[in-house]
Formats: structure tokens, C-alpha cells, sequence
């Protein structure tokens, strides 16, 4: 069964047909909630409500890239928690040092999906690259991890963020600068961390 | 240490390596490229932190996000009357603005203010403020014959005793019939006693008790005139937007929060 069919069948109200469309985009949806929100059990959270929320408001798709559709509700959904967070600040379970800053873990250790044949510096370079992530201010966060972790293009990056072209360039680039500027930092440490080898 | 660059030549080096540059653009650059080494390298570092963010691993779904109707029934959406709560708040906010206008509008307008103030004499007025003026008083006559159906007494006290409409008529006009001197109210009596019967028909001058107006203060204020129907209004639809948007505003929260519940 093709992809719009599914998606036919769904509108519907075929929650079989929804749960086929679930399992083929839950890996892209999965990534962006936890790119953004740098957090297991955020990104969980989010990718569930995500889902529900896909299938309560499926009759709204009005055709184009489903894939679009999707990441646009964990977008949202991402935004949201993040909200929340800043209203609710939770208390942090990480040590403080003596100056009351959190001692934050490298979230390679906790990152359930790290592979275990990474090499060290392999994995402290994905620490770094998501800890310059997570200090992007969120618009900037959301279209790197769409374009640049996603691979999407930017006018299917556009329609996510329901911007214009010109702005996915701007924030596009800005966000580079940046991630630039805090990698430059980590560059002194690791020294080998960049490699031009595996640029698409 | 990272070097700086415009804004403009930053976003021009992203597009450039994304292959979103037009021909000309792209041309332009390249020469630039060729000759300003700063340029050069920011691009370098620029194509090196994409590649690390490109880089970062894809990772898999820890579970399976599958729905079950258990999950999707327990979303709850909020009840239908929730739509028609916030339409209604809405409207009655905005004509809550629109009465509150007209009701400022009212206040201020001069010619809409003193016909406030003409409907305000009209009514029964309790107490004389200001001690009626014999000069400036005027009185039907009592025309030979004509039954006031008052009690003359009242024309001595008519000074000091509110006027009411219902006791519009009577006192006899000053200077008739033709005292030299200025009478006292009892004198004034008198006289129109005795001269009532052969008195010539004096003008008939139109009472009008509420122009002892006089002994009503002109208007000089703008001042408010208590609860008009348009102030009621708007402290009802107010009332009315409050409640239902806090009503709305519950129902929406009670439906998020127990859609977070699994």
C-alpha cells in the first residue's frame, strides 16, 4: 500500500493505516524531537505526542510532503515543551559545582543510542557538536537539524517552519556562524575532531 | 579564534556551498574568494562545521510509537462547547468596547448631556435649592373667576416651599395690580385678594414650575448621571466575556492535561 493510500485510509479514522505511516517516519521524527530538545525522555515524550496529535488532526493534511507535515507537529511539540519548561523550571539533578552551575554530564553517557564501536574522540566530537547545538537559540536549532541533520532541502525546510525561503537561508547561516564560533573552542581540544573525509 | 564577517558575506558563503546562489552571485563570490583570504578561510571553517553537524550519527527510535485506541481515546478533546464559549467571549468583549465607547461618547457630548439635564428637571425635584425670586417668578394669573383650586396661603410661602408641579399656578403677578412699592409676599396676597375680582384680565403667562428652574443649578459639569442603560450593559457583557473565556480557557487546560496522561 502507497504512502497516500495509507494516508487515505487514516483520514478515515483507520488507525492501522496510521500506525504503518508511525513506523516509516518514527526514526526522522524521533531525531528531531531529541536534536532539539536534547533529552531522552523529552524527546520521547514529544514523538508520542507528536503522533497522536498527527492522527487527531490527519484531516487537516491537505497533500505535499507528509514527511513536512510531521516534522512540523514535533516542531511544535518541541516549542511547546520548551515553553513549558521555562515556565515550570524543573529542579536539575545534576551535581552543582561551588559556583551553583550545573555539572552538566556529557550526554554521550547517557545517550542510549551511542554506538559501541565509536572511538572516544569520535564521541566526545558528538558531545561537542550537540552541546554548540543546545546553545543556538531555538529557531536556529530547529533549521540546522532540519537541513543539515534531516538532509532536507530548503524549501521543504520553508514549509516545517511555515517561513519564507529567504528566511531558512538567514537563520541557515547564522546558525553555522555560530556553531562555527563555539566548535573553534572544541577545536583547541580536538584537535583531530573535524575531518573533510565524510562531507556529502 | 573565529574571524568575523558580515552578516551578508556569511549567509553568502552558506548559500554558496549549498548551491543556492545564482549564476552571477556565485561568480562574484568566486572572485572575491580568490583575493581576500579571511573570506577563504571562514568558508573552510564553515564547510568543516557542517560536515561535523552532518556527521552527528541518525539515531533509531528507542521503541515503536505505534498507536493503540487506547491511547488515541484518551486524548480528549476539548467538548464542542468549548469553540462556542470562546466566540461568545470574544464578541462580548468587543461590544463590551463598543458600550464602554458610547458610553464615554455620552458623557462628554455637550448637547446629549444637557438634554440629560432637561430630563433631570423634569422629574420631581425634592428641595429648592436657592430661594425662588419673586422677580423672576412666573405665575398664571388668577383671572377673575378662574378657580385655581390653590389655596391662597401657598402664595405667601411659595418662596420657600418647593414647588412642585402639581401646584404650578398660582400667585398673582408682581406690580399688579400696581403697588408702588416693592410688597411684602403677605402684602402681594392682599392685594391679589382684593383686586381679583376687578382686576383687568391679566396676561395669562404660562406656569411652568419646572422653570422655577431657577431653582434648578444650570448645568455647568459633565458630571456622570449614574447607571445608564448603557453602562448596565457594559458591565454585563463584561461579566459575560470574563466568564466565558475563563470557562473556555478551563475546559482547554482540562483537555491538555489529560491528554498528557497514558
Amino acid at each position: 500500500m502507497d504512502e497516500n493510500a495509507l494516508i487515505h485510509s487514516a483520514r478515515g479514522g483507520d488507525l492501522d493505516a496510521f500506525n504503518r505511516l508511525v513506523l516509516a517516519y518514527q526514526d526522522i521524527i524521533y531525531n528531531q524531537a531529541y536534536r532539539v530538545l536534547a533529552d531522552n525522555q523529552a524527546a520521547d515524550d514529544a514523538t508520542q505526542e507528536a503522533f497522536i496529535s498527527a492522527f487527531h488532526n490527519i484531516r487537516s493534511f491537505r497533500g505535499g510532503s507528509f514527511r513536512a507535515w510531521l516534522l512540523r507537529i514535533v516542531t511544535n511539540t518541541c516549542y511547546d515543551e520548551l515553553r513549558r519548561r521555562k515556565r515550570r523550571p524543573t529542579t536539575p539533578l545534576e551535581p552543582m559545582d561551588d559556583t551553583g552551575e550545573e555539572i552538566e554530564s556529557p550526554h554521550w553517557i547517557a545517550d542510549e543510542a551511542a554506538l559501541p564501536e565509536e572511538g572516544v574522540e569520535r564521541t566526545e566530537l558528538r558531545w561537542a557538536i550537540q552541546h554548540c547545538l543546545d546553545k543556538l537559540p531555538l529557531e536556529f536549532k530547529v533549521i540546522v537539524t532540519l537541513i543539515d541533520i534531516q538532509g532536507m532541502d530548503y524549501t521543504e525546510a520553508a514549509v516545517v517552519i511555515d517561513k519564507p525561503l529567504g528566511t531558512v537561508k538567514s537563520r541557515l547561516a547564522r546558525a553555522r556562524g555560530r556553531l562555527r564560533e563555539c566548535l573553534q573552542g572544541f577545536r583547541e581540544l580536538l584537535p583531530t575532531a573535524v575531518r573533510l573525509d565524510n562531507e556529502a | 579564534m573565529a574571524m568575523r564577517i558580515s552578516e551578508r558575506d556569511l549567509e553568502a558563503l552558506s548559500n554558496y556551498l549549498d548551491g543556492q546562489l545564482t549564476t552571477g552571485e556565485r561568480a562574484r563570490l568566486e572572485t572575491r574568494l580568490q583575493t581576500e583570504l579571511e573570506l577563504r578561510t571562514v568558508l573552510e571553517q564553515i564547510r568543516q562545521t557542517r560536515a561535523a553537524v552532518r556527521n552527528l550519527p541518525f539515531l533509531r527510535a528507542p521503541r515503536n510509537y505505534t498507536l493503540t485506541p487506547k491511547i488515541v481515546g484518551e486524548r480528549k478533546q476539548p467538548p464542542h462547547i468549548y469553540p462556542v464559549l470562546r466566540l461568545v467571549s470574544a464578541l462580548a468583549s468587543f461590544l463590551f468596547i463598543l458600550a464602554l465607547i458610547g458610553d464615554l461618547i455620552t458623557v462628554r457630548t455637550p448637547g446629549i448631556a444637557s438634554l440629560q439635564a432637561v430630563q433631570l428637571a423634569e422629574t420631581p425635584v425634592a428641595a429648592v435649592e436657592e430661594p425662588v425670586s419673586t422677580e423672576a417668578t412666573l405665575f398664571e394669573s388668577a383671572a377673575p373667576g378662574v378657580e385655581t383650586g390653590e389655596p391662597v396661603e401657598k402664595l405667601a410661602t411659595a418662596a420657600e416651599e418647593p414647588v412642585s408641579t402639581a401646584e404650578a399656578t398660582v400667585v398673582a403677578e408682581l406690580g399688579a395690580p400696581a403697588p408702588a412699592a416693592p410688597q411684602e409676599p403677605e402684602a402681594a396676597v392682599e392685594s391679589l385678594e382684593a383686586g381679583a375680582a376687578d382686576q383687568a384680565p391679566a396676561p395669562r403667562l404660562q406656569a411652568k414650575a419646572e422653570v422655577s428652574v431657577t431653582s434648578v443649578k444650570p448645568i455647568t459639569t459633565l458630571e456622570p448621571t449614574g447607571w445608564t442603560p448603557l453602562r448596565i450593559l457594559a458591565v454585563f457583557l463584561a461579566i459575560l466575556a470574563l466568564s466565558t473565556g475563563l470557562a473556555a480557557l478551563y475546559l482547554r487546560r482540562r483537555s491538555i492535561k489529560s491528554s498528557l496522561i497514558r
